[in-house]
């Protein structure tokens, strides 16, 4: 919702055709800036070169919805987002399908490392970690539906009270399923040889 | 093996070093649109859980889960600038991505994220310093259907002059805006009435307030759930 990504009619220079739902260049150009914006707190750092590429993916599908909506389409700062996420999470997927990117980089590769980020991952301890994430997946799949989703989200990196935000839960059930849940994980990583 | 499955810290380390696609391969996953609303809210529980599910055994919704909330987290920080040269300063200059990193390097995934909530649930942030904006309707209490008035916090709290506000309001029925305002100076916001026809008695609206600040930065809420009487 921000005023650059308001859409007065116009003709966008190398968007969809021309028509009701084109924009003009400047503000094409917002939109594009707003983009760059959003990708780059996106794009993991292995995509880093093609950083370019997904704006214009994104960009062209915004304008897209303009132009099938007659110009009719605003486009608020979270739809911007959301749009930039998608083209990047739309890329990951593609080039993981064609085995472009190996599943596990020699490099250490940070799937979901933002592109500014300078975290510089130990091998040996990405090695691990892939590891027990697997074993982790694999306990997860045992657990009861409740337990499996607060520890994943838990996993995710969520407090408690957001765990119970995110699943419609008060926050007592949230911190009990949590905690029930790791305990069952951590039964299960034991049992498969992981150290406490 | 020198990690210990006795520290939070090192299991989510792993649980966000998994690679690969799910069961079912990259062709069972929900499509980014909806990864990125369940992850910020504004999908009903149900479906919300099912993404929630998904992720638990796919190492790649998991990750883009992880990108959505911190996209939207950075904005809620006030870090959308729409200046692309501020969006180009080192990360060590930009205090919430500062923040961030130290957090990666600990725990790998370590994102603050306020979800669908009900107004009394409204985030403390621990530093006082960020930007942010939070609901000032009473907790708990419903809203008259005629007279359904959203109010928040004014941002920067000390200095809002030049700030405008966007307001999104929609239901979790409908994925759409059932009503939105654009560049408010005030800080609240009457929904039309005859929007307001649409939603049961005893329903609940989403609500969410985004901020333009003078400098060009846009800090949002988070998204409020209110019960219309």
């Amino acid at each position: 919702m921000d005023p650059t990504s308001r859409t007065p009619a116009g003709a966008p220079p190398s968007g969809p055709a021309d028509g009701p739902g084109a924009l003009p260049p400047q503000d094409v150009e917002a939109l594009r800036r707003q983009l760059v914006a959003a990708v780059r707190r996106t794009c993991p750092r292995w995509l880093t070169a093609d950083a370019d590429d997904l704006v214009q993916t994104a960009l062209l599908r915004v304008l897209e919805i303009r132009r099938k909506r007659e110009g009719e389409a605003e486009f608020s700062a979270f739809y911007l987002r959301r749009a930039a996420h998608s083209s990047v999470v739309d890329e990951i997927r593609r080039r993981r399908r064609r085995a472009e990117v190996p599943l596990e980089p020699e490099d250490g590769g940070e799937p979901s490392r933002p592109l500014e980020s300078s975290f510089a991952p130990d091998p040996e301890r990405m090695s691990e970690s892939r590891e027990l994430g697997r074993a982790i997946t694999e306990c997860l799949g045992r657990m009861i539906r409740p337990r499996k989703m607060a520890v994943a989200l838990h996993l995710q990196g969520h407090r408690i009270k957001e765990v119970g935000g995110i699943l419609g839960w008060n926050e007592k059930k949230a911190e009990n399923l949590i905690y029930r849940g790791l305990a069952d994980l951590r039964s299960c990583l034991e049992d498969k040889g992981f150290e406490r | 093996m020198t990690m210990t499955i006795e520290d939070d810290a090192a299991l989510r380390e792993a649980f966000a070093a998994r690679t690969g696609p799910g069961p079912g391969g990259t062709g069972a996953c929900p499509v980014p649109e909806r990864i990125y609303d369940a992850a910020r809210g504004a999908l009903p529980p149900g479906e919300v859980r099912e993404v929630v599910e998904h992720l638990a055994a796919c190492p790649e919704c998991a990750e883009a889960w992880r990108l959505a909330v911190a996209l939207e987290e950075e904005a809620r920080a006030g870090g959308a600038v729409v200046d692309p040269a501020a969006a180009r300063r080192p990360w060590y200059l930009q205090p919430v991505r500062a923040a961030a990193a130290a957090a990666v390097a600990l725990v790998a995934v370590a994102v603050v994220w306020t979800v669908v909530q009900q107004p009394e649930d409204a985030p403390v942030w621990r530093d006082a310093g960020r930007l942010e904006i939070r609901s000032l309707l009473p907790e708990g209490e419903a809203l008259p259907r005629g007279e359904a008035v959203l109010r928040w916090t004014p941002v920067p709290e000390e200095d809002p002059e030049g700030t405008t506000y966007d307001v999104l309001v929609s239901t979790e029925e409908d994925p759409f805006p059932i009503a939105e305002a654009d560049r408010l100076e005030e800080t609240s916001y009457r929904i039309p009435p005859d929007v307001m026809e649409a939603v049961p008695a005893g329903g609940e609206i989403l609500w969410q307030v985004e901020a333009l600040l003078a400098d060009g930065r846009t800090v949002a809420s988070p998204t409020y759930k209110v019960r219309i009487r």
